[in-house]
């Protein structure tokens, strides 16, 4: 699972409410990819991105980020380069996604989430 | 783990067959077979064969096509076995195609790696552009929910450039196939359910759903997750085979949740491509699958001859395409 597709998932179970997003990241196991580094991809990502839930990811993962992102860091090459490799070079192969309201954990095996519920858990 | 055990007390039961039930089915023959011999020949001096028949054909369709946790459960291990005993990655797609009306039914230029399941691409092509009004994606998060074997959602990213796209499958062996067959930076995958989408309120442009609605228990749920998960002037377009009396009903759901901003019926497309793409289908079956299971397989292929085929030749199914935007709340 790429950081990515982490800022999409939210946890969906019937008594959840509120703080279902962003799921909370346990990583097992990080694989590192090498794709070539594409700004100009980088930057509309980070324009559809919600920065918060990415930084608080990030950070869990050990890279800290500005709190907030300004137009100005969009030229920072530095930052940009740092940012494509977050979003798409580091793959978590294991670990765990747990809901920060209800506690509820959904397992990533061979880097796929989860994120299945137990029949008495749907909505 | 209720799934696991249903599996455990299968996998007990076959095993007692095998084992113990067998033998003595075998040595008892001459009692029950001509047990049944009679039975049958009596329901069909009464007449009642065809009654029989139909009840079961009623019990097919309800588990298959109309029941809530069944179908799902049913669909879900299909296609988990479906993918276990057919991990050739050459086969990436499975839905019905879309063929325009002449001597080819080519829609699109397609890459050689491709053209074997160039149908099928090509109802993907014609959902995810809208019906062929636009060109690209450039910009939009996709998601495709029933994402299968993910070669349709993989054309799109290919060809039409989403920003990223991810496909959601209940699925676990569809999934494992995906994640290892597609690695573009920004295609994903994760196990999900239709009913019950692990994506975030109004995050996504657009949601592709093809040939996979059938399969749902709660339909209703599934298309009230849809618009929950699309931003406000985000786009669903949905296609898939629907019988003809359930037509007002699958409609009425949508009104709920979405306009409807064009609907094309594509019956006739859907069928000549399944008239171009008949003999590949059947040589798929016929060399690649256990003589068990080419029957059952026959039946969902879509053939000329099998049932889905008929259904449709006979407009008692339609296929229909649907171009939907979420209504402002």
């Amino acid at each position: 699972m790429r950081l990515l597709t982490h800022n999409l998932l939210m946890c969906n179970l019937k008594t959840c409410a509120g703080q279902n997003f962003p799921l909370a990241l346990q990583a097992n196991e990080i694989s590192e990819e090498n794709t070539e580094f594409n700004l100009v991809l980088t930057q509309k990502m980070l324009g559809k991105l919600d920065w918060k839930a990415f930084h608080r990811v990030a950070d869990s993962l050990g890279h800290t980020l500005p709190e907030e992102l300004t137009p100005e860091d969009q030229n920072n090459d530095e930052l940009m380069q740092r940012l494509h490799h977050l979003l798409f070079n580091i793959v978590v192969l294991s670990g765990t996604l747990t809901c920060q309201s209800c506690g509820r954990a959904y397992p990533i095996d061979k880097g796929i989430p989860n994120m299945l519920l137990e029949d008495s858990e749907e909505a | 783990m209720i799934e696991f055990c249903l599996w455990l007390v299968i996998v007990v039961i076959i095993t007692a067959i095998s084992v113990i039930a067998i033998p003595i089915l075998i040595i008892t023959s001459p009692l029950w077979a001509s047990t049944l011999l009679v039975i049958y020949l009596l329901l069909k001096a009464l007449g009642l064969s065809s009654i029989v028949s139909n009840k079961c054909s009623q019990i097919y369709d309800w588990l298959f096509f109309k029941s809530d946790k069944p179908r799902k459960f049913l669909w879900r291990n299909f296609y988990n076995a479906l993918c276990y005993m057919f991990p050739q990655e050459e086969w990436k797609t499975m839905n019905y195609g879309y063929a325009v009306s002449s001597e080819t039914g080519y829609m699109i230029v397609l890459a050689k790696e491709e053209e074997s399941e160039r149908f099928s691409y090509q109802l993907y092509h014609f959902m995810a552009t809208g019906f062929k009004k636009t060109g690209n994606l450039q910009g939009q998060i996709i998601v495709e929910v029933g994402s299968g074997r993910g070669g349709g959602l993989a054309y799109v990213v290919r060809n039409l450039k989403p920003l990223s796209a991810l496909g959601v499958d209940y699925s676990k062996q569809q999934v494992e196939f995906c994640k290892r067959t597609y690695t573009y930076p920004n295609i994903s995958f994760v196990e999900g359910d239709a009913e019950n989408l692990p994506i975030k309120d109004d995050s996504v442009d657009m949601v592709l759903n093809v040939e996979s609605c059938h399969c749902y228990g709660n339909f209703k749920k599934f298309v009230g997750e849809i618009s929950r998960v699309l931003k406000s002037d985000g786009r669903f377009m949905l296609t898939d085979f629907i019988v003809a009396d359930r037509v007002p009903a699958f409609e009425a759901v949508l009104k709920e949740f979405f306009d409807i901003s064009e609907k094309k019926d594509i019956t006739p497309n859907v069928l000549l491509s399944l008239k171009f793409d008949s003999d590949r289908r059947m040589e798929l079956i016929q060399n690649r699958t256990p003589i068990c299971c080419r029957r059952l397989l026959k039946r969902f292929s879509g053939s000329e001859g099998s049932a889905i085929y008929l259904e449709l030749e006979s407009r008692r199914s339609l296929y229909l395409a649907y171009n939907l935007v979420k209504k402002s709340s």
